[in-house]
């Protein structure tokens, strides 16, 4: 995929933000006291995760 | 033993939402500075999933107090009626001497006062509105243009209302549609209205009142175009007659 050097930059900043969500959502996995909170950052946790490998896909490996 | 964290439950969820406030603003950008397709797509796409994970996070915090937008009282609503209804008309002003919107006196203004006042109510863990009035599309379909990034779809100057807005620099319908659509295909059919001839409420915006260049309105051909038409006009007085004295090059006038 022929990608600006626009699109490059403003992606690449959007799965840096993803990858850093993910990590802060795991390590509140480990702070929360609320199992309802813990199991909405797991969860928030693995969409992060998975928009970084939707955004790799499609930039990098397509 | 336990870690003891100075962080709160309540904290954490804060800084969650704020996270992805945050995030669906990255998308939001990147979606308007994205021109493949594709890549537009894949964003939107992920955006509109950031709002849905910010509304998981919301209701967690309203659910416990934590976040509770306040409604505004009757005062605040009638002057942001006010307000609105304002905007509306200022939107609109001078709308039937321009023709370029072409909105059709059916597809006119909305009489203020006829749109439903919004009931609101919470409901649970969320705001609602009820009774809201006009979605923003329905609101593009009814009068005719939009925004939309499908206007190369909709062909030249066909002027049918829809939410694809019709095409930017038709060759001068005249009818519902406007669009604004800046990428190398809108540059093109803006090219479009430079050979046309007519712009009789066509082009972009289909406003009159823009500089005239050989009979053309400024805003119905792109920027080259215009360009060109002055490079060509260069001798010419067409150019030359909207300017004031004291910008007029070569002009016996100056002093």
């Amino acid at each position: 995929m022929q990608l600006t050097v626009t699109e490059t930059w403003w992606v690449e900043e959007c799965a840096k933000a993803e990858s850093l969500a993910a990590a802060k959502l795991r390590a509140y996995q480990q702070m929360c006291q609320d199992p309802q909170l813990r199991q909405l950052c797991q969860d928030l946790e693995s969409r992060h995760r998975r928009r970084v490998d939707m955004i790799a896909d499609a930039t990098v490996s397509g | 033993m336990p870690h003891q964290f100075p962080i709160s439950d309540k904290e954490i969820a804060e800084d969650i939402l704020a996270t992805e406030k945050s995030l669906s603003d990255w998308y939001h950008k990147t979606a308007l500075e994205a021109s493949h397709p594709q890549v537009k797509n894949l964003v939107s796409q992920i955006h509109q999933e950031s709002l849905a994970s910010s509304q998981n996070v919301f209701e967690y915090l309203n659910q416990r107090g934590h976040y509770q937008p306040r409604l505004a009282d009757q005062q605040t609503m009638s002057w942001f009626s006010q307000s609105i209804n304002k905007s509306r008309s200022s939107a609109h002003q001078n709308q039937g001497m321009r023709g370029g919107y072409g909105q059709s006196p059916q597809h006119g203004l909305r009489q203020p006062g006829l749109r439903p006042e919004p009931q609101q109510q919470y409901s649970g863990a969320g705001y609602q509105q009820v009774g809201q009035g006009q979605s923003p599309q329905s609101f593009e379909q009814q009068h005719g243009y939009g925004y939309g990034l499908t206007a190369r779809h909709t062909g030249v100057g066909t002027g049918t209302p829809g939410i694809t807005g019709g095409t930017a620099g038709g060759p001068g319908s005249g009818t519902q549609s406007y669009g604004y659509h800046p990428t190398a295909v809108s540059r093109h059919q803006r090219g479009q209205a430079t050979t046309s001839g007519s712009t009789v409420g066509g082009g972009y915006g289909g406003s009159q009142r823009g500089m005239t260049v050989t009979g053309q309105t400024a805003e119905s051909v792109s920027n080259q175009a215009i360009s060109d038409q002055r490079s060509q006009n260069r001798t010419g007085e067409t150019e030359r007659t909207n300017l004031p004295n004291w910008a007029r090059r070569g002009s016996t006038t100056d002093s």
